[in-house]
């Protein structure tokens, strides 16, 4: 049994094969863009003075534009989950799967954008020495510098692509290492606010190419490049592209009048217009969204560190699966956490829930908050933790689509959970529960959740315990529930629980090879969904597992949510 | 805003100024720019400072990511004593050292990326953060604790998993059938 390619295909490649494409795309650009400043007779002068570093730095500014307006396109959340709408209506899975990547999509162009910057600025670092090196005496119209051999340094501090450029590498470098995957798990905050510098380099990006120092020739109709215009000789620094040689050497005649050169003027804005509008949008509709007013209907405490949330917004409709991101503005005014919806209940009038686990300062803050909310409001409690308010204390913005959507498209699903990580899973036992979500050919969910506290556990025994009540009488044999309770049993770990818990429970993790066979050998020839969510590290087993080739010729597609 | 790792952020921006002046010093030299005696400067200078900040600290809290072969290099910079440890040495020495890479062009952006990386480890200082070394002297504590946990077992098979063992009268062995 060794590797799928067609798995691997199905489950990564895909979009390895976009990844492919776009590069060539990108390589075609620079190749393109590296020819026409070569062979151009428009930069025929400032080709003399500079060399290929001219070319190569214009290149690389093609290719820059291109990936400064694509990198904005994953990050339109309305705008992707309006495509996994109509992906749903239409489809197809390869549209899915490419959905699902958006963030990493991103990451390539902001990679690609780091190191054509590299290329980009080296390029004009040498084209400031070349200007200042190969001065032109004969048209001083066409010179980056005022005079021979000036500090190449005058290039960049006098002139507005100077500065802006160094700026934007600035800031491009200060948001490079607070992005890299390190710092930004350890220090999300510092991320996501460094972050926002974004705003100020595509404005200096807008500018940057105004007035700089180098210049095309406008005339060309009345003065060949190259040809002679009052006896004067220009220094070659760099012999003539073999197949323009003939077409120079014959028009080697006298010709009317110099050459005039202008700038090249912005161009950035065309290659951003679209990107940047759609994201303006998608910005301006996700504000909009925001608004209606979120009433919180009821909170539960489960355990030390879980908060069930109730809530109520209008024109809020979400399907099982989706996340929404929540601000409580008594906490932090710019902070917006992503929590997947834990309630969905598809006719109006219903209310939503979400659950908030107080793992880090902000859903720390949260439940002290909310804790505080209670002691201070006085009301009657009954049921020991349970808070009534209809005043909004949160603000909401979603749903946004994740991959753990498509669940309903199998027959056969295994469902992993890690943790907190059971919330996506949850939501749509609850609609079926309540039987608003259709089956369609689902005949079999196998939930695995595993949990390192045995009290964990307590958080949902309520709700998977009333669908298992539920489906007894019709469908018995479609939900299979393992618990695997992974950490050190000791005397101090119990908990009351009923018989259902207890013959389901198991210690330790579960053996994945053993899974995935015993799966393989019930199901041959069968496609089955995998579903994770939980940390990385079990997300990268199950992916492992599923592009394996297994006898039976089951195959497994593969859906993470990481966290 | 939640509690931020200035060292932690310092240190990648330090390794990225120290690239950014070492590839200046390069298009300096290369490039036979006016004054390239500082590209040197700057080539020796990015090398150097790369080397001082590759290994990682110890982080406040969670776990630290150890950068590949960092080890050797941590015991030298510990063994440097508050030189290696004290934030406010590492401030005034990238702010000294990067003023001789603001005289050319290649390094001048190199020379800015040090003084950020430089205030950054000021605020760091400031916070009260140290460089602690990471995984030195620890292993053997590791082993031993591995050691500990294997025990010979007490009852004849059928049995359950290692820890079960240990607490025969829980309430989980009561209800678990």
């Amino acid at each position: 049994m060794g590797f799928s390619l067609r798995q691997w295909f199905v489950n990564i490649g895909k979009r390895y094969l976009v990844l492919t494409l776009w590069l060539v795309v990108c390589a075609l650009l620079f190749w393109r863009t590296y020819n026409e400043f070569k062979y151009d007779p428009q930069f025929f002068y400032v080709h003399q003075m500079l060399g290929s570093w001219l070319c190569m730095s214009r290149a690389s500014a093609a290719v820059l534009n291109l990936n400064c307006g694509l990198v904005l396109v994953p990050m339109c959340r309305t705008f992707v989950t309006f495509l996994r709408n109509i992906q749903r209506k239409v489809g197809l899975g390869t549209m899915a799967n490419l959905l699902d990547a958006c963030k990493g999509f991103h990451i390539a162009c902001a990679y690609v954008i780091c190191i054509l910057s590299v290329i980009h600025i080296s390029g004009h670092m040498i084209n400031a020495r070349n200007f200042s090196k190969y001065y032109n005496p004969v048209y001083a119209d066409v010179n980056g510098v005022m005079y021979k051999d000036q500090d190449p340094m005058m290039v960049v501090v006098a002139t507005v692509p100077g500065i802006t450029g160094l700026i934007m590498m600035i800031i491009l470098c200060v948001i490079f290492t607070t992005s890299i995957k390190y710092t930004r798990t350890a220090n999300y905050d510092l991320f996501w606010y460094i972050h926002r510098l974004v705003a100020v380099f595509y404005i200096l990006l807008l500018v940057h190419a105004f007035r700089g120092p180098i210049r095309r020739q406008i005339n060309l109709d009345r003065h060949y490049p190259g040809c002679e215009y009052g006896n004067m000789t220009i220094p070659f620094p760099e012999p003539i592209p073999e197949p323009e040689a003939e077409y120079y050497a014959e028009l080697s005649q006298v010709c009317d009048e110099g050459p005039k050169f202008d700038y090249i003027g912005c161009q950035s804005w065309m290659w951003i217009l679209v990107p940047g509008m759609l994201y303006l949008c998608d910005t301006a509709i996700r504000l909009f969204k925001r608004t209606p007013t979120v009433s919180v209907i009821n909170v539960n405490r489960l355990g030390d560190d879980v908060l069930e949330i109730q809530f109520e917004k209008e024109n809020f409709t979400a399907r099982p699966g989706q996340f929404v991101y929540v601000q409580c503005p008594d906490i932090s005014t710019f902070e917006w956490h992503p929590y997947s919806l834990t309630t969905c209940p598809l006719s109006p009038g219903g209310h939503h829930s979400i659950h908030v686990r107080a793992i880090g300062d902000w859903s720390g803050d949260l439940l002290s908050y909310i804790v505080s909310l209670i002691i201070s409001a006085h009301v009657l409690v009954f049921n020991e933790k349970t808070f009534h308010s209809s005043c909004s204390h949160l603000l909401i913005d979603g749903p946004f689509s994740s991959p753990m959507e498509d669940v309903t498209k199998y027959r056969t699903l295994l469902c992993v959970a890690g943790g907190i990580g059971l919330t996506p899973f949850i939501a749509f036992l609850n609609a079926i529960r309540h039987q608003t979500l259709k089956l369609g050919k689902l005949s079999r969910i196998c939930l695995v959740w595993m949990n390192r506290d045995i009290r964990s556990f307590l958080w949902f025994t309520g709700a998977i315990r009333s669908l298992h009540a539920t489906l007894w009488e019709e469908r018995p044999d479609l939900l299979d529930i393992r618990y695997h309770y992974t950490g050190q049993h000791s005397a101090r770990d119990s908990i009351v629980a009923d018989l259902f818990f207890f013959k389901r429970l198991r210690y330790g993790r579960p053996i994945w090879k053993d899974l995935f066979h015993e799966f393989a050998a019930n199901r041959p020839r069968e496609t089955i969904g995998v579903f994770t969510c939980g940390p990385r590290s079990l997300a990268h087993i199950m992916k492992r597992q599923c592009n394996k080739k297994y006898s039976s010729g089951t195959k497994f597609d593969f859906y993470q949510e990481c966290f | 805003m939640g509690k931020i790792e200035w060292a932690m952020w310092a240190n990648e921006q330090a390794i990225a100024s120290a690239a950014i002046t070492f590839l200046g010093g390069i298009i300096g030299i290369a490039g036979m720019f006016k004054n390239w005696q500082f590209s040197i400067y700057a080539v020796a200078a990015g090398f150097l400072i790369f080397v001082f900040e590759y290994p990682r600290g110890k982080r406040l809290s969670g776990h630290t990511i150890e950068r590949k072969f960092q080890r050797p290099i941590a015991k030298v910079v510990s063994c440097c004593g508050p030189l290696g440890r004290n934030y406010y040495v590492r401030f005034v020495l990238y702010l000294v050292m990067c003023v001789p890479c603001c005289f050319i062009l290649p390094t001048v952006l190199g020379g800015v990326c040090l003084i950020i990386t430089s205030a950054i480890y000021f605020a760091a200082a400031i916070k009260g953060e140290q460089w602690v070394p990471v995984g030195l002297g620890t292993t053997e504590k590791l082993q031993a604790k591995r050691l500990q946990s294997l025990r010979p077992p007490q009852r004849p098979p059928p049995r359950g998993p290692i820890q079960q063992e240990t607490n025969q009268q829980g309430n989980m062995e009561a209800n678990r059938f």
